[in-house]
């Protein structure tokens, strides 16, 4: 997998970007466990990518993430042990 | 055909620290070895947040025979593009480091697979397809070094009291601010991709 971010917000500390294999969406959250920093990726929609970077609905979609909520979308499934959102 | 060995630290600061000869870190003791386990899993249950300093449970001389081992320099890894758009640290401005000779270790034990770093890094298959750096602090002491408390923002469920991750290695925390930030240096690491 190879992904380009697109578009990043530092202050929400999150990017909007392309899996370019795939070619599918994903917004990607910054993630840290006790050795390393790294980001996590979620599949979404081009209408989701157009929606969040405009700044719609994107709290709320973060908030999920960050709650493991949104697992289901994960491009990269954690290893043995996951990073706590940073 | 084999592959040639693509383990390589490069950049213009880096490559004599990386290459210099690390100091043979003595064993891991455990704070179980010090410390009534029961106390030890009492703290590890706390909501996070909760938990207490651990001078306020470990001996004095744990900690600093602990705490030495980072003398040599503190270690992390990191994605080059995550600390590029997020900067180093945690939201809280801490951050995570283990001992630059057990970093060190963890490298060669890849023997430059970047599949088997994932492993030991605790991460899935392709996490570090992006490049991956090594990030270097001479002197952590001077960024307030400490042990975890198990309140940070890094700290996850798998955190235990103690200074050790789950996978034996030691840990410790420090600050990370704008004006420390200028401390560390970075280590580029250029692994070979897993094998298919």
């Amino acid at each position: 997998m190879h992904f380009e971010d697109r578009w990043v917000d530092r202050a929400r500390r999150f990017a909007l970007g392309v899996e370019t294999v795939s070619g599918r969406c994903y917004l990607s959250i910054p993630v840290s466990n006790a050795l390393v920093d790294y980001d996590e990726y979620y599949a979404i929609d081009q209408q989701d990518f157009d929606r969040f970077r405009r700044g719609e609905g994107v709290d709320a979609f973060l908030a999920a993430c960050r709650a493991r909520q949104n697992d289901a979308q994960l491009l990269l499934q954690p290893g043995t042990d996951r990073g706590e959102p940073s | 055909m084999p592959r040639l060995l693509a383990l390589l630290f490069a950049g213009a600061l880096s490559c004599a620290h990386a290459q210099d000869a690390l100091p043979i870190a003595p064993p891991v003791v455990a704070a179980s070895a010090a410390v009534d386990p029961a106390i030890l899993a009492r703290i590890q249950a706390m909501p996070h947040g909760t938990r207490p300093d651990p001078s306020t449970y470990l001996p004095p001389a744990f900690i600093a025979a602990h705490l030495a081992q980072f003398d040599a320099g503190a270690c992390r890894f990191a994605i080059d593009a995550t600390v590029r758009k997020y900067g180093v640290g945690q939201k809280d401005g801490t951050s995570f480091v283990m001992p630059c000779s057990e970093a060190e270790q963890l490298v060669q034990a890849s023997a430059g697979d970047r599949s088997k770093l994932e492993r030991g890094l605790g991460l899935s298959a392709h996490a570090l397809d992006g490049e991956l750096i090594m990030i270097k602090i001479a002197h952590p002491r001077t960024m307030h070094l400490r042990l975890p408390s198990g309140n940070e923002a890094g700290a996850n469920s798998a955190w235990l009291p103690g200074g050790l991750v789950p996978s034996g290695s030691r840990e410790a925390v420090v600050d990370i601010t704008a004006e420390l930030a200028r401390k560390f240096e970075v280590v580029p690491l250029l692994l070979r991709q897993a094998t298919p």
